[in-house]
């Protein structure tokens, strides 16, 4: 019984604050989603079932972190140090995304070849990491480094519970609460399929946001 | 005979379009503040809280003038201090706030004091304030129950809520400490531009203090002294006279040497319960403050019972308007100035606004300076834009205004002089015509066109320091719940709370027997009030 | 010439009771007041309408920011935005900011942007109402017409005589920059739930009030608003002659653009009579007329035309024109023919017509809208110069 109420608890403290995760996770799904390159409806699915899977990989790690240092002890967080765990999540999310348009620029043949020729490790790194489905994964885990204090209230659920199992359960009814808010990019194909133009404009989008995230909200509060 | 139809068609939509875009554009800005006042009511329009300070949690009323400690203590004579100035009358306590963007803190515990009176001058602000918030949390154990600086407040706390934080505000520089006296951190104050409101921002980057964002209920102790920058705890000593650098009024040196706590009740008898033959010092109780679940309580308001209230005042509003109707008559051949001025008014309060502008300006012709003629044919004169045309209705707005300024000016002074037991009747009621007549006008015009708002929130403020000086109560709530209402035409809702509030406080202290001695007009005056009240949920 | 006459004697009532009897009959307000009307009849009865829009946009650009400024001074005593002022709530709210916060207020009830709700002319409310009123008339005219800040681009990009860089090969390009731009600072605003135009991109700030430098970061940012502010609205203005930052920043521009179908106006191209001379791409100040959009005949400008009229005036084959946005779908229903430019015979239909031609129709809105808005701002920002010089005289022993 006590299972089962956590369990729907997690779940409705996912549902409630699922707007906020969404929220977060938006710049980075939106425009990546719309700007890749041969987009479709099976492909933006795998793709964003592989940025939660990223997300949830990340969640757990840092669960499983906090739990053994004894952290979660209080139902609430330390603000200060998510801020800074996020600080680093924007730096690495930026740095993937920029490298994704980068390779979606260089994405011509001929530049390809010559590059391969040049240094063929790194250039098969650069395209191993920058392409859309490493993007997703890479940034997926990256947005796992946002903490906020829905996320920590269903940690704090968890070590609660008393068992793994218990556990588990309650972070999966939390996590599948927040998922229903991420249906909406399904639709993103449509939308570019109609206005081409939107394709142009996402992958521009994407390296302000990428820039943004590296300079602004990543190395001026890290470094100041 | 199509094509001609089809011309007229094309013709007169597009006349249509055109009329639609230069009329509604005027129109949008002409009626803009309903317009405003409707789209507000669909969108419920708030700042996103933490650029406000967070969630408000608490707001609790700390009864005016009650800023005389136990009873006995007066401001000093130097000049910084103000009548008022340390009176609090709001306490808020907002919700910790987390991550909040665009601050100086992104983690940061926000407290708003308010009090009666700010700066005398606003290119002058006194930092004149010297206040302490001892805070206990719920559940949690050890906590201290003498103050920070021992002896600096000359007072001790309930056993049973120890505080385990102290917050210490003196002037513009704020600390925060914890029960070992140990100062966690620096605060942040800043002071609104009049002076009356402080905010108080506690960062919240140390470790200790992250258990307020877990804490369900706590007690805080507030305490509001003389600020001195010199004496120990930075709080102004009292001694039996006032003077420059003491206050006066003390009565033993085991009598507080706050001016006001937080108290939703009378904190005289708190604040007098030191006992000199055992060496005990008075012990302050706090105010409980609920930091989750809260939930906003609005008031059940019984229909039934405004429908009552309607109906009395109504029966009450005909009687009265049969009674001035016949004095109208009785005074028709009336030559004394005295009668004249009566039968000006009975024809303004009957509706007759035309006979009353005769009258008045045909007493003004005798008087040209007296204010209270100035006063009222300076509302009657701005009263005629109410049907009419735009430009004629700023017109008269403006000519009325012109009267009303006149009024004042030639009044200025009053409030002074009758603090010093110097104003005659006669000065009294000028300036109470001449203030109210302007308030009235700066509540009825558009202030998003005219900006009178504030001038009007003063123009009430003073009356009412009048009314309760000269005991008027009617008058006094009246007119702090016109001010309340001047100030949410500012947008003001917080310090329109205030004076709402403080007109319910008064209005509970009229008792039936003082009711029976009212004249008509006094008890309409008393209805419309305890309408307003109970429709608000202040009044029972 | 009737239509005018009436129109003129409409403005100048309106002058009269916004620009005059509003501000309390003062001198300057009547001088203001005749400077309006003077301009408005050069809009009517000349051909160079685009002339005396951007005489008033610049005019009231720099008076706005003298009375801005000044007001800033008087309440605070520094342009500076205060502690105080931020904690109460009480930032003047400008519509650069709109496109922000509707988004984050639709998910989480809330405006993310320390302003006073009502009770200002700056409030929130207010700015709603002249946004929506200027979105459902004039569309994106408002940036050419009402804009109290794009007169000073328009200023310096007629300092020059030739520009020194064509950007009408990068139209496209610039357009797609604009509105990624957009797209980025929406995104933005959902993810922090803060405005970061205001934070690190607004050049405006030089203008109006800003953040006090006490850090690393506002010194960052200050030196972002007077790069963008000296880039964006002095520099490339003046090589390019266009509105730089309108059509490549400007967020509430942008927005504009996708809510023009809503407007009642628009620019129509006759196709027929136009030769392909590409006077009007050049002239474009918001770089609205593409190449492409006069080789492919697309019959109208692009999204982001902001119904400035610089593209009719220049015209030497007048091509194009004013519509209503309903005129061609309510000509056919009525079973006109649009080519046919005959005058009415009957006396009173002819004058409606010429009364509701859609140019007429358009300049009277825009500039009802640019004057409601300057009155009492530009006289404020007369009288504070006029006492300002006034001043400086007596100091000089005059």
């Amino acid at each position: 019984m006590k299972l089962w109420s956590s369990a729907l608890q997690s779940l409705l403290l996912g549902l409630s604050t699922g707007t906020y995760c969404a929220m977060y996770c938006a710049p980075i799904l939106i425009p990546f989603i719309s700007g890749s390159e041969n987009n479709s409806l099976k492909k933006t699915t795998v793709l964003t079932l592989l940025f939660l899977a990223g997300r949830i990989v990340s969640y757990v790690v840092l669960g499983i972190i906090f739990a053994g240092a004894g952290m979660l002890l209080s139902s609430f967080f330390n603000p200060v140090l998510a801020r800074r765990l996020s600080v680093f999540a924007y730096i690495i999310c930026g740095l993937i995304l920029l490298q994704n348009f980068l390779v979606k620029r260089k994405l011509s043949k001929n530049t390809l070849e010559a590059n391969k020729k040049a240094c063929p490790v790194r250039m098969k790194l650069a395209v191993f990491t920058g392409n859309d489905f490493s993007t997703a994964v890479l940034s997926g885990l990256s947005v796992g480094l946002h903490i906020c204090p829905p996320f920590w209230a269903s940690l704090f659920l968890c070590v609660q519970s008393g068992s793994i199992f218990y556990a588990c359960i309650i972070f999966l009814c939390f996590y599948l609460g927040t998922l229903p808010f991420f249906l909406p990019v399904l639709g993103l194909p449509f939308a570019v399929k109609k206005m081409p133009v939107l394709k142009q404009i996402a992958q521009m989008t994407q390296l302000l946001i990428a820039v943004y995230f590296i300079i602004f909200a990543g190395l001026i509060p890290l470094i100041f | 005979m199509k094509a001609s139809l089809g011309k007229i068609i094309f013709i007169s939509i597009s006349f249509f379009a055109f009329i639609f875009c230069t009329l509604g554009i005027v129109s949008s800005f002409i009626f803009g503040e309903s317009l405003q006042q409707m789209l507000n009511s669909i969108l419920h329009l708030r700042i996103y809280e933490p650029y406000v300070g967070g969630k408000i949690v608490s707001s609790i009323f700390d009864p005016m003038y009650d800023d005389t400690g136990s009873g006995t203590l007066v401001y000093p004579s130097h000049t910084t201090f103000a009548e008022g100035n340390l009176d609090l009358v709001l306490y808020t306590v907002h919700e910790p706030v987390f991550n909040a963007a665009w601050q100086d803190f992104n983690e940061y515990w926000q407290l708003d004091f308010e009090f009666r009176t700010g700066f005398k001058n606003a290119d002058e602000p006194n930092y004149n304030k010297s206040i302490y918030v001892y805070i206990h949390l719920d559940g949690k154990i050890g906590g201290e129950t003498k103050t920070l600086f021992e002896q600096a407040e000359n007072i001790s706390f309930s056993q049973d809520h120890p505080w385990h934080y102290a917050l210490s505000i003196a002037g513009k520089e704020a600390a925060i400490f914890n029960s070992n006296r140990e100062k966690i951190d620096l605060a942040e104050v800043v002071y609104s531009s009049d002076g009356k409101k402080i905010i108080v921002r506690i960062p919240l980057r140390k470790k200790e203090l992250h258990c307020l964002y877990t804490v369900e209920t706590m007690h805080h102790y507030v305490l509001v002294g003389a600020y001195s920058a010199l004496d120990f705890g930075n709080i102004l000593p009292i001694e039996k006279r006032k003077s420059r650098t003491s206050g006066g009024g003390l009565v033993s040196r085991f009598a507080p040497k706050v001016y006001d706590v937080l108290y939703e009740k009378d904190q005289s008898q708190m604040l007098s319960s030191w006992n000199e033959d055992d060496f005990e010092l008075s012990i302050l109780y706090p105010v409980k403050i609920n930091m989750k679940n809260v939930q906003s309580r609005t008031p059940l308001i019984s229909q039934a019972k405004i429908k009552e209230i309607k109906d009395e005042k109504k029966l009450l509003e005909a009687l009265l308007y049969k009674q001035q109707s016949e004095r109208i008559q009785n005074l028709k051949n009336a030559s004394l100035d005295s009668e004249l001025n009566e039968r000006a008014l009975l024809f303004l309060h009957t509706g007759n606004k035309k006979e009353a502008e005769n009258q008045f300006k045909m007493l003004l012709e005798k008087d040209p300076n007296n204010p209270s003629y100035l006063a009222y044919i300076g509302s009657l004169e701005s009263m005629k834009g109410e049907n009419a045309a735009v430009i004629a209705a700023v017109d008269a707005v403006n000519k009325g205004y012109a009267y009303l300024d006149k009024a004042i000016q030639l009044t200025d002074g009053v409030l002074e002089k009758l603090k010093n037991g110097e104003a005659s009747e006669a000065e009294l009621l000028h300036r109470l015509n001449a203030l109210l007549n302007r308030g009235g006008n700066s509540q009825a015009v558009p202030n998003s066109v005219f900006l009178k708002a504030a001038q009007g929130v003063q123009d009430y403020l003073e009356a009412a320091e009048i009314a309760h000086i000269s005991g008027l109560q009617i008058l006094e709530a009246q007119c702090y719940w016109d001010a309340a209402i001047c100030l949410l035409l500012d947008d003001k809702k917080s310090e329109a709370g205030i004076w709402k509030r403080e007109a319910a406080r008064i209005f509970q202290q009229i008792s039936e027997s003082d009711l029976e001695n009212y004249s008509l007009e006094e008890r309409q005056e008393f209805l419309s009030l305890y309408l307003h009240l109970f429709e608000e949920g202040l009044a029972e | 010439m009737s239509a005018k006459l009436v129109l003129t004697a409409f403005m100048a009532y309106i002058i009269y009771f916004f620009t005059i009897s509003l501000q309390s009959n003062s001198v300057l307000a009547w001088v203001y007041g005749a400077f309006l009307l003077y301009l408005f009849v050069m809009m009517l009865f000349s051909k160079n309408a685009n002339k005396y829009r951007r005489l008033f946009q610049l005019v009231f650009a720099v008076l706005f920011t003298v009375s801005f400024v000044g007001n800033l001074y008087d309440e605070r005593g520094s342009m500076a935005i205060t502690q105080n002022a931020f904690y109460e709530s009480e930032i003047p709210f400008c519509h650069l900011v709109i496109p922000l916060t509707i988004i984050p207020y639709a998910l989480t009830k809330t405006i993310i942007f320390p302003a006073r709700i009502s009770g200002h002319y700056a409030s929130i409310l207010s700015m709603l109402i002249i946004w929506l009123t200027a979105t459902v008339t004039i569309g994106r005219g408002w940036c050419s017409w009402a804009c109290f800040y794009g007169g000073l681009e328009d200023g310096f990009s007629g300092l020059a005589k030739k520009s020194k860089i064509k950007l009408l090969p990068k139209n496209n390009e610039i357009r797609i920059f604009h509105f990624s731009f957009f797209a980025f600072l929406i995104l933005m605003s959902i993810a922090f739930l803060s405005s970061i135009f205001c934070q690190w991109f607004c050049p405006f700030k030089l203008i109006t009030e800003f953040t006090p430098i006490v850090d690393i970061p506002s010194l960052i940012a200050t030196f972002l608003f007077m790069s963008v502010f000296l880039i964006f609205i002095i520099v490339l203005p003046i090589l390019t002659k266009k509105r730089t930052q309108c059509s490549i920043l400007c967020p509430f521009g942008a927005m504009q653009s996708l809510l023009s179908p809503i407007s009642q106006f628009k620019i129509s191209i006759d196709t027929e009579k136009c030769t392909s001379c590409m006077k009007c791409a050049k002239a474009c100040p918001f770089s609205a007329i593409d190449i492409d959009t006069i080789i492919q005949k697309k019959g109208r400008p692009e999204l982001n035309c902001a119904l400035c009229g610089a593209c009719l005036d220049i015209c030497p084959e007048n091509a194009i024109h004013m519509e209503f946005s309903f005129t061609k779908k309510l000509a056919k229903k009525c079973g006109l023919s649009l080519s046919n430019k005959t005058k009415s015979k009957n006396k009173i239909a002819g004058f409606f017509k010429d009364l509701t031609q859609p140019k007429h129709a358009f300049v009277f809105s825009a500039y009802t809208f640019g004057v409601i808005i300057s009155s009492s701002l530009a006289t404020d920002g007369l009288r504070r110069i006029v006492s300002a010089f006034i001043r400086a005289l007596s100091l000089g022993g005059i």
